[in-house]
C-alpha cells in the first residue's frame, strides 16, 4: 500500500474514512474534533496522519456516525455505545487493510472524550493521545489562574471583556458541548487503562486555560497513581489555541505526537 | 467504486488517484436532470461549508441529479500539502473532476455549483469544461481585494485575545490565512484574479451585494439571500456555514433548468 485510500465501512457500511499507509502493527485512528469532518480543524488530522505514515504507522481518519461523510447505522444506539461501535468498526478496517493488531486513538476536545470512552473499554487500544482532554480545576489551578489577574487591574478588565464578547458571540446558538464525566470516574478509568499497560499522552493547549494551566495539574486532580505513572505524559503548549490555528503550532503538535509514538511504539521507526 | 445504501461513494480519482471525491448517485429518475459538479471554496471556507455541500448534494441527488463533490490538490483528503494549493492546479483538478462526473453520471448536461473561490474557478473554466449552467454563491471577483482582507483577518486572528493567551506576532508576516498556508504563488495568482461572468445561464446567489450590477451579462440572474453569509468575520471562522435557503435556491434553479 503506497498511498491513501478511501473506504466506506462499518456494520452498516455507513462510515467514511481514509486509510494511510504504514507497515507497523500499531495503527493510529484519528477521531473527529467536534463537528468538523475527518480532515480536522485546519486540516490538522491530514497533516498528522501523513507524518505518522512517513514514520511507518498506518492511520485511519474517519467520520463518526452522522458526522462529515458518514451516515447513520440505522439502529438506535446510545451515544457512547455508538462511538464504541464506530471505533470498533474502524479498528476492524485498519486490521484488515494494514494488518494492525493494536491501536492508538488521537482526539481533540470531544475527540479526546470519545478516545477516553473507547480506550477505557476496548483491550485493542494500547495508547491514546488526548488533546485538551479530561482535566479538572484544582486549588492549584485557581491560585495560578486568579492571583495574577487580581494583581493587575488591566487583566481584570480584559477578562471581563472576554467574557462579555464570548456571551455576545454565542448568542442563541446551540451549544454542542456534552457534560464532563465525574472526576472520580475519570480517575478510576485512567488508572485502569494505565494498569492495563495503555500509554497515555495528554497534550493541552492554551485554549484549555479555562480548566488547565500547569502540567502538574493532572497530578493534582487525579493523584499520584495516575499523575506520576510512567505510562502517562503531560505537555502544555500554552501559546497554542484550542484548535491549533497557526501552522507553526500544528507543526509543534505533530512533532510531539510523532516523537511520542516512536518512543512508546518504536516499531514504526521508518521516520 | 460501489455506492453505499445512501447512494454516496467516497473514493479517489484522477491521475495517480490524487483527488478525493464523493459521488452522489441520483436517488430518483427525472428526464433531463443534469449532473452537478460541486466546487468547494478554499481554506477555512472549505471546512465551514463541508456540511452544506453534503446537504446540497444529497438534495440534488434526491431530485435526480448525479453529483460529485471533490477536494482540490492540496486540500481536504486529496494529495498534496496545504501550501501546494494554487489556481493553476485547481483548473486541472476541475477538468479531471468534470470528466470523472460525466463518466460516472452518464448525463449529457453538466452544471456547476461553487461558493467563493470555487465560484471564481467555475467562472474561469466553465466554458472550456463545456458546462451547461452555473450557480455561483458569493464569487470572489476581485482577488486583490480578497488578499487584503484575508491578510487583515490573519493579523486580527494572531492578536485575538479570545484565541491566544498572548498575541502571536510571530505568526506574521503573512504566510497563512486562518489556519491555511498561502504560498507566494497563490498570493500572486489571487492578486491577478479578476473573475468575469461567462456567457452561460447563471444564477448568482449573493449575500453581500458587492458585485457591480453592470458587470453582469444578460444570461446572469440574481437571487439575493435573506441573510448575509459571515465569510470573513473573525469570531465565526470556526462556525459552519449552513443555509437551507441556499440549498432550496440551488435545487429550484437546477430543477427548472431540466
Amino acid at each position: 500500500m503506497s498511498r491513501e485510500r478511501a473506504f466506506s465501512f462499518g456494520r452498516a457500511r455507513h462510515l467514511a474514512g481514509i486509510v494511510g499507509p504504514g507497515t507497523a502493527r500499531t495503527g493510529v485512528i484519528l477521531l473527529n474534533a467536534g463537528l468538523v469532518h475527518r480532515v480536522g480543524p485546519f486540516r490538522m488530522n491530514v497533516e498528522l496522519a501523513r507524518r505518522l505514515n512517513e514514520a511507518g504507522y498506518p492511520t485511519l481518519r474517519f467520520d463518526l456516525s452522522t458526522l462529515g461523510d458518514s451516515a447513520v447505522a440505522g439502529v438506535a444506539e446510545a451515544p457512547q455505545e455508538q462511538v464504541r461501535r464506530d471505533v470498533a468498526d474502524a479498528m476492524e478496517l485498519l486490521a484488515a487493510e494494514a494488518g494492525c493488531t493494536r491501536f492508538v486513538l488521537v482526539g481533540l476536545c470531544s475527540g479526546a472524550a470519545n478516545a477516553h470512552v473507547v480506550a477505557a473499554s476496548d483491550p485493542r487500544v494500547v495508547g491514546a493521545v488526548f488533546l485538551d482532554g479530561h482535566a479538572y480545576p484544582t486549588m492549584g489551578f485557581h491560585l495560578r489562574h486568579y492571583l495574577p489577574r487580581l494583581r493587575d487591574p488591566r487583566r481584570v478588565v480584559r477578562f471581563l471583556g472576554r467574557r462579555k464578547r464570548r456571551a455576545d458571540a454565542q448568542g442563541g446558538e446551540a451549544d454542542f458541548q456534552t457534560g464532563r464525566p465525574a472526576r472520580g470516574q475519570v480517575r478510576t478509568e485512567l488508572a485502569a487503562m494505565l494498569a492495563r499497560g495503555v500509554r497515555l499522552s495528554f497534550i493541552f493547549s492554551g485554549g484549555a486555560s479555562g480548566y488547565f494551566n500547569h502540567p502538574r495539574q493532572l497530578l493534582e486532580c487525579f493523584g499520584k497513581g495516575v499523575g506520576r505513572h510512567p505510562g502517562l505524559s503531560v505537555r502544555w503548549l500554552a501559546d497554542a489555541d484550542h484548535t491549533y490555528s497557526l501552522a507553526e503550532d500544528r507543526r509543534q503538535l505533530t512533532e510531539l505526537v510523532r516523537s511520542w509514538m516512536l518512543e512508546q511504539f518504536p516499531e514504526g521507526g521508518s521516520g | 467504486m460501489t455506492a453505499r445504501s445512501d447512494g454516496t461513494a467516497p473514493h479517489h480519482f484522477g491521475t495517480d488517484q490524487e483527488l478525493f471525491g464523493v459521488y452522489h448517485a441520483p436517488a430518483a429518475t427525472r428526464p433531463g436532470a443534469g449532473a452537478v459538479l460541486l466546487c468547494p471554496p478554499f481554506g477555512q471556507e472549505y471546512i465551514r461549508t463541508h456540511r452544506l455541500y453534503r446537504q446540497l448534494a444529497t438534495q440534488l441527488a434526491s431530485r435526480g441529479h448525479p453529483c460529485l463533490r471533490f477536494d482540490y490538490y492540496g486540500s481536504g483528503d486529496s494529495a498534496g500539502e496545504t501550501g501546494d494549493f494554487e489556481l493553476g492546479r485547481c483548473g486541472l483538478d476541475l477538468q479531471a473532476a468534470a470528466a470523472h462526473l460525466r463518466e460516472l453520471g452518464g448525463r449529457p448536461h453538466v452544471h456547476g455549483f461553487g461558493a467563493r473561490l470555487g465560484a471564481s474557478l467555475l467562472m474561469r473554466h466553465a466554458t472550456a469544461l463545456k458546462l451547461d449552467r452555473l450557480v455561483l454563491w458569493d464569487p470572489i471577483v476581485d482577488g486583490a481585494g480578497l488578499v487584503a482582507r484575508m491578510d487583515a483577518l490573519q493579523v486580527e486572528l494572531a492578536r485575538d485575545p479570545d484565541r491566544f493567551r498572548t498575541p502571536r506576532e510571530s505568526a506574521l508576516p503573512l504566510g497563512e490565512w486562518c489556519g491555511f498556508a498561502v504560498s507566494e504563488r497563490l498570493r500572486e495568482q489571487l492578486m491577478q484574479l479578476r473573475a468575469t461572468f461567462p456567457p452561460l445561464p447563471t444564477l448568482l446567489i449573493e449575500s453581500e451585494g458587492s458585485i457591480a450590477r453592470e458587470t453582469l451579462p444578460p444570461s446572469c440572474r440574481l437571487a439575493p439571500l435573506s441573510q448575509a453569509t459571515p465569510w470573513e468575520e473573525l469570531q465565526r471562522q470556526e462556525i459552519a456555514v449552513l443555509s437551507h435557503e441556499l440549498v432550496r435556491l440551488v435545487c429550484d434553479a437546477l430543477e427548472n433548468a431540466a
